[in-house]
C-alpha cells in the first residue's frame, strides 16, 4: 500500500504532535527564589533600625520570621534527606550545610524570640504586654553577629544556586528586553 | 495536609528553642551574659549594611577559595602517577 506523504508548501500544517509534559520545576525554583529575595531584603531592612526606626524594625521581624517558616517548609525535603544521609551518603559540602544550617537555625528563634519578647510596639498593639528582661534584651543583641555571619555563610554556600537562579530570571530577561529595545529603536 | 504538617514541625522545633533559651534565663546560666560580652548595636543607619556588605564578601570569596583550592588538591596529580592518555 502506498502512503500519501504531503508536501509541506501545500500550506496544510502538519499533524500536532503529542503534548510533551510540563517541565516539573521551573516555577517551584522561581518560587523559592522569590521567597529567598524578599527574605533578604527584609534582613537587610530589619537589622538597619537606625533607618527604619524600631517599629518597623518589629513588624518586619514579625515578618521576616513569618518568611523563615515559609523558607523552612520550602526545603523540608533536603532537610529530611540529609538528616537521613549525615553519618552515611553524603557530601561534606552537605554536611557543613546542614550544621550551619541548624545553627542558623537556633540563631534566628533566639533573635525572634527574644524580639518579641522584649517587643515595645507591635506587641502592645496587639494588646500582648511584655517583660523586657535584661537576658532577652542581651540574648537579642547578642545574637545578631551570629544570625549575620551564619547568613552570610548560608548564601556563600549556596552562591551557585543563587548565581544560577538570578542570571536566570533576572540577568536573561533583562537582556533580551534590552535587545527587543535595541531592534525597535533600530528600526 | 503536608504543608500543615511541615509547618507545624518547624514551629514545634522552634517553640522547643525558645522554651531551652527559657530555661536558661531562669537558670545560673544566664549570668554567662557578662562574660560573652554586651552584644551587637548600631548607631547610624550605614554601619550595618556596610557590615552586611562585609561580611557577605567575606564569606563568598572565602569559601570559593577553599572550594578552588579543594579542587586543585583533588585533581593535582603526583608525579610518580602515570599520565593520563590524551583523549
Amino acid at each position: 500500500m502506498q502512503t500519501l506523504v504531503r508536501p509541506p508548501e501545500l500550506g496544510i500544517p502538519p499533524p500536532a504532535r503529542p503534548a510533551r509534559p510540563a517541565r516539573r520545576g521551573s516555577h517551584h525554583v522561581l518560587r523559592l527564589f522569590l521567597v529567598d529575595l524578599a527574605i533578604f531584603v527584609t534582613f537587610v531592612l530589619v537589622m538597619d533600625v537606625p533607618l527604619t526606626g524600631l517599629a518597623v524594625h518589629e513588624w518586619l521581624g514579625i515578618a521576616i520570621a513569618i518568611g523563615l517558616v515559609v523558607h523552612l517548609v520550602q526545603h523540608t525535603k533536603w532537610v529530611v534527606t540529609t538528616t537521613r544521609r549525615i553519618f552515611s551518603a553524603t557530601s561534606w559540602r552537605n554536611r557543613l550545610n546542614y550544621l550551619m544550617m541548624g545553627a542558623l537555625f537556633l540563631a534566628f528563634v533566639a533573635v525572634i524570640s527574644s524580639g518579641l519578647i522584649i517587643s515595645e510596639v507591635a506587641l502592645l498593639s496587639m494588646g500582648i504586654t511584655t517583660n523586657p528582661a535584661s537576658f532577652w534584651v542581651w540574648l537579642h543583641l547578642a545574637s545578631v553577629s551570629a544570625v549575620l555571619w551564619l547568613t552570610a555563610l548560608h548564601v556563600a554556600l549556596n552562591w551557585k544556586w543563587i548565581a544560577t537562579t538570578v542570571r536566570r530570571y533576572v540577568v536573561k530577561p533583562l537582556a533580551s528586553v534590552r535587545s527587543r529595545l535595541r531592534t525597535r529603536g533600530g528600526t | 495536609m503536608k504543608l500543615v504538617n511541615r509547618t507545624l514541625t518547624v514551629l514545634i522545633f522552634a517553640i522547643l528553642v525558645v522554651m531551652a533559651l527559657g530555661w536558661v534565663a531562669r537558670t545560673d546560666w544566664a549570668a554567662t551574659r557578662d562574660v560573652l560580652g554586651a552584644g551587637e548595636g548600631f548607631s547610624t543607619a550605614i554601619q550595618p549594611l556596610l557590615k552586611i556588605t562585609a561580611a557577605l564578601l567575606i564569606a563568598i570569596s572565602s569559601v570559593q577559595l577553599i572550594r578552588d583550592g579543594y579542587r586543585r588538591i583533588r585533581n593535582r596529580v603526583s608525579p610518580n602517577q602515570p599520565s593520563r592518555p590524551a583523549r
